[in-house]
């Protein structure tokens, strides 16, 4: 937009510069004046009201501390993880083909459209409910739950990520008799991997949220349940503590590992937008 | 605003009922029925021939969800859901507006807020239910906390984005010719801002109602949720199925139906509204 183009500072400076410049707008920014008020303001609160419902900060991170070094939290995680990969995997391949062919014909669309804006709408609370009545304790009901809450999310990332390929490199491409693997390779794909990266990042949120859900009706071990098992016993400090963790595994992955993997291949498109 | 006189004549030439039958006739004559036809017909075939207790057919779902609706428990339970969604979408509303104002107008505000933004934006709305049901027991407190904590992050990020979209240039313009102040909110801010604001409503009322419903599961004597946790304790999977239609149903009418197209109404002199999540 503006008329002179001025280099941004940093890119003139060292990479040791950068970094360092970096570190000092973290370590100074306001987010840890943030943090420590809300946890002095936590402090002094469960101080005065002094009941068990109301933990102190320190009570939760002792938990929480507790929990990741005696192993346990690896453990869970790793439980649920695994019927997140499973459920989460069926949910892409599902959300893809029915995105596609969304996407690529009007007919499809028609068909398709009230049935994925219908499971936008239904809450996973009851294909967490429906699949644990139906499959029981088994590994089929957090796979199936999971399936059917996240795949709209996948889809309707997909359809615009289809629409939003552009008709008239693929008129030119036909002209010109380019191969079709070209065209895949060349065309559809660098076009669509945003869409499907934001499909995925958002489906991931929804389907890790849904797997913990079906594990508080219906399983004996997963982050689910062991926040159930707190929940029973009336410790709001093991919740807490189970809720940090969950979280904390959410933001890393989210913005550790996908976000930066999105960035790096849409960095050729100026902005991609999301859906939902 | 009245600067344009010039008013043109509206497009809709044949009477609102032809207008009306012809919309009608294009909702009953599409191919969406087909999917439901078949997804209704496999299901109930499915159901018949594996003939396994638990598992209802489409036919018994419907039914259970239209005895609900004309029992008038369906009623019922909706009221005193929305009483409480409304409660405490409200406050949602309240303290997303405050923290989008300030992370969208100020840097410092935004650094401080930001960190408490994300991690709310990606705690399930589970972990507040199970909270606040344990905090403040039944009763109205919890779920309009569990529906406070779990909102008010997607209301303000979106008020946010709206702040930061607001025309930098003409609110300077209007601070060189003194435009005073209620006018420069009336018609700069205001008109900027609320389509954000009703995509705020739009994301953050559905988070609100599915919050509402869990919290109710866990710790309530009445509402959707409580008639869903019911249904779940008897093993009986018609009811949960048929709460579940008909809370999406619901869920979809108020989107479609109240909030879609009051968005769309105001935000048509814009080209295109970037919702945020």
């Amino acid at each position: 937009m503006e008329a002179i183009t001025a280099t941004p500072v940093s890119s003139r400076l060292g990479w040791s510069d950068r970094l360092g410049q970096s570190l000092k707008r973290f370590i100074l920014s306001p987010r840890w004046l943030a943090i420590v008020v809300a946890l002095v303001v936590w402090q002094i609160y469960a101080d005065y009201r002094d009941t068990r419902l109301i933990p102190t900060p320190i009570r939760v991170f002792t938990k929480l501390y507790e929990i990741v070094v005696s192993g346990l939290f690896f453990e869970e995680l790793a439980a649920s993880m695994v019927r997140i990969a499973i459920g989460f995997g069926a949910a892409l391949l599902v959300g893809l083909i029915i995105g596609i062919l969304m996407g690529s014909r009007d007919s499809w669309n028609d068909y398709l459209k009230d049935l994925v804006t219908f499971g936008l709408a239904m809450p996973g609370l009851i294909y967490a409910l429906v699949a644990v009545l139906f499959f029981g304790l088994s590994l089929w009901a957090p796979v199936t739950a999971i399936l059917a809450t996240s795949y709209p999310f996948v889809a309707v990332n997909i359809r615009e990520g289809v629409k939003a390929i552009s008709k008239e490199l693929l008129d030119m491409s036909r002209v010109y008799q380019v191969k079709r693997s070209k065209v895949v390779l060349q065309i559809i794909l660098p076009s669509l991997l945003p869409f499907a990266l934001a499909g995925f990042r958002l489906g991931f949120a929804i389907a890790w949220k849904a797997s913990t859900l079906v594990e508080l009706f219906g399983a004996t071990n997963g982050i689910g349940w062991q926040i159930r098992a707190s929940f029973d016993e009336f410790s709001v400090h093991g919740m807490l503590a189970w809720a940090l963790l969950f979280g904390l595994v959410m933001l890393f992955i989210e913005y550790g590992i996908l976000l930066p993997i999105e960035r790096y291949f849409g960095r050729w498109r100026p902005k991609v937008k999301q859906v939902m | 605003m009245s600067l344009v006189a010039d008013t043109s004549v509206p497009a809709s030439q044949p009477t609102w009922a032809g207008q009306l039958a012809e919309s009608l006739r294009r909702f009953f004559l599409h191919r969406r029925w087909i999917t439901f036809i078949v997804i209704g017909v496999v299901w109930q075939v499915t159901a018949m021939t594996a003939n396994i207790g638990l598992f209802p057919t489409p036919i018994t779902v419907i039914a259970t969800s239209w005895q609900y609706v004309i029992t008038g428990l369906f009623f019922s339970e909706l009221g005193i859901s929305m009483l409480r969604i409304i409660l405490g979408f409200s406050a949602a509303l309240l303290i997303g507006l405050i923290v989008g104002i300030l992370m969208g107008s100020r840097r410092f505000w935004d650094e401080f807020f930001q960190d408490f933004v994300i991690l709310g934006l990606s705690l399930p709305g589970l972990i507040y239910a199970l909270l606040c049901v344990m905090v403040f027991g039944i009763g109205l407190t919890a779920p309009v906390m569990a529906i406070i904590l779990a909102t008010y992050p997607f209301v303000a990020v979106n008020i946010r984005e709206g702040v930061k979209a607001i025309d930098k240039e003409l609110l300077d313009m209007s601070r060189v010719y003194t435009v005073d102040r209620w006018r420069l909110v009336r018609q700069l801010i205001l008109p900027s801002l609320l389509p954000f604001i009703l995509a705020a409503i739009r994301v953050g009322f559905t988070v609100a109602w599915k919050v509402s419903v869990l919290t109710e599961v866990f710790g309530g004597d009445s509402g959707i949720g409580y008639q869903i946790r019911v249904d779940f304790a008897s093993f009986k999977m018609r009811g949960v199925l048929g709460w579940g239609i008909l809370f999406g149903m619901v869920m979809l009418a108020i989107e479609y139906g109240l909030l879609v197209p009051a968005e769309q109404h105001f935000a048509r002199w814009r080209a295109k509204v970037k919702e945020v999540i």
